[in-house]
């Protein structure tokens, strides 16, 4: 048996879903051929290291309240035979479609007594005190997110009530909190079977970027937040929608919209907000702090990248910005929003936690560059330059359908790296090196030495001269960028 | 089982049961596969008759469910987004070196890191994602196989980064 055949099975052959047939011949393979045995080790480890490490990521997860919910949906179950109160030809699917249920008993008739004043519209009424039993369900939402918990805590949610009602449909809003890193629109939604989402889709008429976290389903109704980007301080009339999700259609239809204003002036008083004058510039990247926006419970850096690639919401979490505090403690971001607004060009806003000290705050910003193409044939030893630095092809092998090139680097691992290989035979036909390390080992010296690294390589196709060529680099700009942020008076 | 048995068991598995819906079938459709999957095991509990394997038995379940939801998935796009993009984090503290792994797979495109979600999170053999994502076996055969290729690479680099970083250099 062919090596490349076997190697597609070794994953099956690990987790011993072959037939006892073809695990005999994987494993007489396997007696053969040095190569194979040294790959299924390799395999064995990433294994390892995959499930360990996406074990543990899925451990550490967010607090969910799914037990509750299923026993009322068990309830409900049982109760089925007995209660024939689904009208519509209720069917088995419909019923798994509900969101969170949370169940809350209130008098029927207070509760009546109370939709039927906040049905009436245009006329705004103070949610918390037209809906008393509303206070507990908005605390439970806002939990999520200490900048909201707190605004609305303090009272400082916008708590006019604003609905509006179509076809039996209504979507009501119990509140509107507008901080410097955020804003949220607190909603209710009844009379609805199918999917939906509500969203803020206009700020003063233009278009917004927005999101939704999961709503709960209550007896009254589906109470849920609708964000969008921090808004300017002032007054601004934000256009909300609610949107029926046809999945089996691949689209969305509006079916209802409200609009509503809102004043970013009362937490903006308890604010503090710098202007802030910091840029450097690595290779071709430059980033510019431009301000910093201290709220009662969150830190907001607001900075511009011009050039590069990788800053911002898209990179991972090492990468990620983080708030240094003076005893050395790290802060990694809680929420970034991130938009190009020309080419190249990319604002950012990074929201923190804010820390107990605020003295001596640092925020560092790591900066990463991108993959270069480039298409320069290897043959002889030689030393090629990209970038400021020397990156020295020393030579490879070709046998068979393996083939193992040795490179040295300067500072080998995060700087200045080749990452794609292809070879061209005669006949002019390309094959792009699959990226499989069979080995792949380096070394490196003292600081500043060059480090050497050999890697192999495997070829579908076997036995026949090839040139080999260098397609691409991986310029990763070294680099920890820190923000000074201003003391607190 | 009882149903309180259930309950308790699932309990302390309802945030690792979450985080790994939402690993594979993204924010948005995550809390539905979830209830449709946990609302079906309930029913379905008297067929697990060793409750010790209750963990394995309850998260092949959700699995399924999320390689169906996979497949039954239209293209939705959110409104407004354009080329804006929003991170929100819920963990902190975590070892670097598991975040690490999950930010590697999330770097992979789409069909490699589904499958190999579903493998390593799921625990499902190659046969029950052919199933579940409604494609033929060899295709997942050759999509785990490319993929672990793809995230040994980022991992020898990541690697590579890393000693850099804990050497202080």
């Amino acid at each position: 048996m062919k090596c490349q055949d076997v190697r597609i099975e070794l994953l099956a052959y690990l987790n011993d879903e072959l037939s006892s047939e073809d695990k005999v011949t994987i494993e007489n393979h396997l007696s053969t051929c040095g190569f194979c045995a040294k790959e299924i080790v390799q395999l064995q480890k990433t294994e390892r290291i995959l499930k360990s490490g996406l074990e543990s990521w899925a451990e550490v997860g967010e607090k969910v309240n799914l037990t509750e919910w299923l026993q009322e949906e068990s309830r409900k179950l049982s109760n089925k035979e007995k209660k024939k109160e689904f009208t519509k030809g209720f069917a088995e699917t419909k019923m798994l479609k509900h969101k969170w249920q949370k169940v809350i008993r209130f008098a029927a008739v207070a509760l009546v007594l109370v939709m039927l004043m906040a049905s009436y519209w245009p006329q705004l009424v103070k949610a918390s005190t037209q809906m008393p039993w509303i206070g507990p369900l908005i605390k439970q939402l806002v939990l999520r997110d200490a900048g909201l918990s707190w605004a609305y805590e303090h009272g400082y949610m916008d708590g006019s009530l604003a609905t509006v009602e179509q076809d039996g449909v209504k979507l009501t809003v119990l509140g509107v909190i507008a901080d410097p890193t955020q804003t949220a629109v607190i909603y209710l939604v009844d009379g609805i079977e199918e999917d939906f989402s509500v969203y803020i889709s206009k700020i003063n008429g233009d278009g917004a970027a927005s999101w939704t976290s999961p709503a709960t389903k209550t007896s009254v109704g589906t109470i849920g937040i609708a964000q969008t980007y921090p808004l300017p301080e002032g007054e601004h009339t934000l256009t909300v929608i609610l949107v029926e999700e046809d999945r089996d259609a691949g689209r969305r239809n509006e079916r209802l919209s409200l609009e509503l204003v809102t004043d970013r002036e009362n937490i903006s008083k308890l604010s503090i907000s710098y202007d802030l004058d910091q840029e450097v510039t690595f290779d071709d990247i430059s980033v510019k702090a431009k301000r910093v926006v201290y709220t009662p419970t969150q830190i907001m850096v607001e900075y511009t990248v011009i050039g590069g690639t990788g800053v911002g919401g898209a990179i991972p979490q090492e990468y990620a910005s983080y708030l240094l505090t003076e005893s050395g403690e790290k802060l990694y971001r809680v929420r970034s929003y991130g938009s190009h607004i020309a080419d190249g060009v990319r604002e950012l806003y990074e929201v923190f936690e804010r820390p107990a000290d605020v003295s001596n705050l640092k925020m560092v910003i790591p900066v990463q560059g991108k993959h270069q193409e480039i298409n320069i044939e290897f043959s002889e030893p030689t030393t090629i330059g990209i970038l400021d630095t020397d990156i020295r092809f020393a030579g490879w092998v070709h046998e068979g359908n393996m083939i193992e090139i040795e490179m040295h680097y300067e500072k080998y691992g995060r700087v200045k790296s080749i990452t794609g290989w292809s070879v061209v035979d005669e006949g002019g036909n390309t094959e792009e090196l699959t990226i499989w390390k069979g080995e792949s080992f380096g070394a490196y010296e003292n600081p500043g030495d060059f480090a050497w690294v050999t890697t192999k390589y495997e070829l579908e196709e076997t036995d026949r001269p090839v040139k080999l060529i260098a397609t691409q680099v991986l310029t990763i700009v070294e680099g920890n960028w820190e923000i000074i942020l201003p003391a607190i008076n | 089982m009882t149903e309180s048995e259930f309950m308790e068991r699932l309990r302390p598995l309802e945030a690792y049961l979450y985080r790994m819906a939402l690993a594979i079938v993204g924010k948005d459709d995550a809390q539905d596969v979830l209830q449709e999957a946990l609302l079906s095991a309930f029913v379905a509990r008297k067929q697990l008759r060793d409750p010790q394997y209750f963990r394995p038995w309850i998260k092949k379940i959700v699995a399924r469910q999320c390689g169906k939801q996979l497949r039954n998935r239209g293209t939705v796009f959110p409104m407004g987004r354009g080329e804006e993009y929003v991170f929100d984090s819920t963990d902190k503290g975590k070892r670097p070196e598991d975040h690490l792994i999950w930010q590697v797979v999330n770097q992979l495109p789409e069909i490699y890191s589904q499958v190999v979600i579903l493998r390593y999170l799921g625990d499902m053999s190659q046969k029950e994602i052919a199933e579940a994502l409604g494609i033929p076996e060899g295709t997942v055969k050759s999509r785990l196989h490319k993929g672990i290729g793809k995230l040994r690479e980022m991992l020898e680099a990541e690697k590579g980064g890393l000693a850099n970083e804990m050497s202080g250099r």
